[in-house]
């Protein structure tokens, strides 16, 4: 889950699907999901498969990471597999089928629509400041993440993650979390503080980017 | 982290929309008692929280992944947590990680975590249990019970996943005679659904109740007006 690749993917793409406005795709990808689970046949599920893929490799975006990102979820499919008894192919096939072409056209958004669209585009149907909540999350995801990756390195200089140690290694862990925290907690305090000084009054306001 | 991680198309539509419903009026209450928290440092923390929970997503213990839930929860308050919650599965919704169908319902099983973590750890407080301790178990407690909401969840939606696991080769109609179990086709073992994930999740309870109650203890040392303030904030005076 690497949101930097993620999010650079969708920012600095070109392709037509980047430049189709959020609201349309949001659209599209309700229209999807609905056909995907109204007509729940191997058919339906493999050509809109298809169709996606084929859309994705038409528009040039990067199969490889499209496929990291589709896949992951099947993992968790798996899990529920396992507890299935007498199971048969042809009993999973339209299930995981159904689930890889859902994956793909959420997987296809996030690829070329950066999460300030989608959120714009959420804040015609959700009440500004649950849009305002999302906007802070995805602010603060990039200004943690770089603290974090910090904490992962002085863990492993430290002493790393040894499990034949577990309970000291999962306490270093939760110690390395907390000074993320206690760093996170006063960026917030500083944002809120610079939020204040401009203004602030609970909502973003977001300029739409020109087709 | 005992949250659903099933993709879309798995369950029923009444269910999800079911759990978009129950979410949204949840949110509503959420939002409107936490009004009066929502200014800039409110929303600050709120995002702050939010994010950290889906980075320490990103920090896997195979096969298990933290995600600080109740934690966030004992800080936030009941109110900003619900928020929290849902913001989080918007992300993961969007990034392929749990349905976007089914992202009403991991609300309400990670706000059933966050709320019952921030009642127990209360409780515990109340009754001078220390810190770590009262952490540790609130992390149990509220993961159990997530994890016991996550299983009635897939209960409910099991004769839908059972018919969808039916291929139509192996329901052999024209054949007279009651059909054996393999010639019905797949259906869900709800015993061993119920091991794998209360069995196997129950370990990874207790390792995020120990990185949970070493946070809150860490957490202690530099702000403790933060977590005293979460363990006195809604108690009222007496």
């Amino acid at each position: 889950m690497n949101l930097y690749h993620i999010d650079y993917l969708a920012v600095s793409g070109t392709s037509g699907l980047h430049r189709t406005p959020a609201g349309v795709k949001l659209c599209v990808l309700a229209g999807v999901i609905a056909v995907l689970l109204t007509w729940r046949t191997v058919p339906v599920a493999f050509s809109t498969l298809g169709a996606l893929w084929l859309l994705a490799a038409f528009e040039d975006l990067p199969l490889r990471t499209l496929l990291a990102l589709v896949s992951y979820p099947l993992v968790f499919l798996a899990v529920l597999l396992i507890s299935v008894q007498h199971l048969t192919v042809a009993g999973a096939l339209p299930l995981v089928l159904r689930v890889l072409a859902l994956t793909s056209a959420v997987v296809l958004l996030l690829l070329t629509t950066t999460y300030p669209a989608i959120f714009s585009a959420l804040g015609r149907v959700l009440p500004s400041g649950l849009v305002t909540a999302l906007f802070f999350t995805y602010r603060a995801l990039f200004i943690l993440s770089g603290s974090l990756d910090n904490a992962r390195t002085a863990l492993h200089l430290r002493a790393g993650l040894s499990w034949r140690h577990p309970a000291a290694t999962l306490r270093n862990l939760g110690t390395a979390l907390a000074h993320v925290l206690v760093e996170a907690i006063e960026l917030s305090q500083r944002m809120a503080e610079n939020l204040t000084v401009r203004g602030f009054d609970n909502r973003i306001y977001t300029l739409e980017r020109r087709p | 982290m005992s949250h659903i991680h099933l993709p879309d198309g798995v369950l029923p539509l009444w269910l999800w929309a079911g759990g978009y419903l129950v979410a949204a009026l949840l949110l509503a209450l959420a939002w409107r008692w936490g009004r009066r928290e929502t200014d800039a440092k409110r929303f600050a923390l709120l995002g702050i929280f939010a994010a950290m929970m889906l980075l320490v997503m990103s920090i896997e213990i195979p096969p298990y992944h933290a995600n600080l839930s109740v934690v966030t929860g004992i800080i936030l308050g009941p109110a900003l947590a619900v928020l929290a919650a849902w913001i989080v599965n918007v992300f993961l919704s969007f990034m392929g990680h749990g349905g976007v169908t089914v992202a009403g319902l991991n609300t309400l099983v990670i706000a059933i975590e966050m709320l019952s973590g921030y009642a127990v750890f209360h409780l515990l407080r109340r009754v001078r249990v220390p810190l770590a301790v009262a952490g540790f178990l609130a992390v149990i407690i509220g993961l159990g019970l997530g994890t016991g909401a996550s299983y009635g969840i897939i209960v409910a939606g099991a004769p839908t996943i059972n018919a969808s696991l039916r291929a139509p080769e192996t329901t052999h109609e024209h054949e007279p005679g009651p059909l054996t179990d393999a010639a019905q086709g797949g259906h869900l073992d709800l015993h061993r659904l119920a091991i794998l994930m209360f069995g196997f999740g129950a370990i990874g309870w207790i390792l995020e109740g120990i990185i949970s109650a070493a946070i809150l203890v860490a957490l202690n040392r530099v702000y403790p007006d933060l977590v005293i303030r979460a363990e006195t904030a809604r108690i009222p005076e007496s």
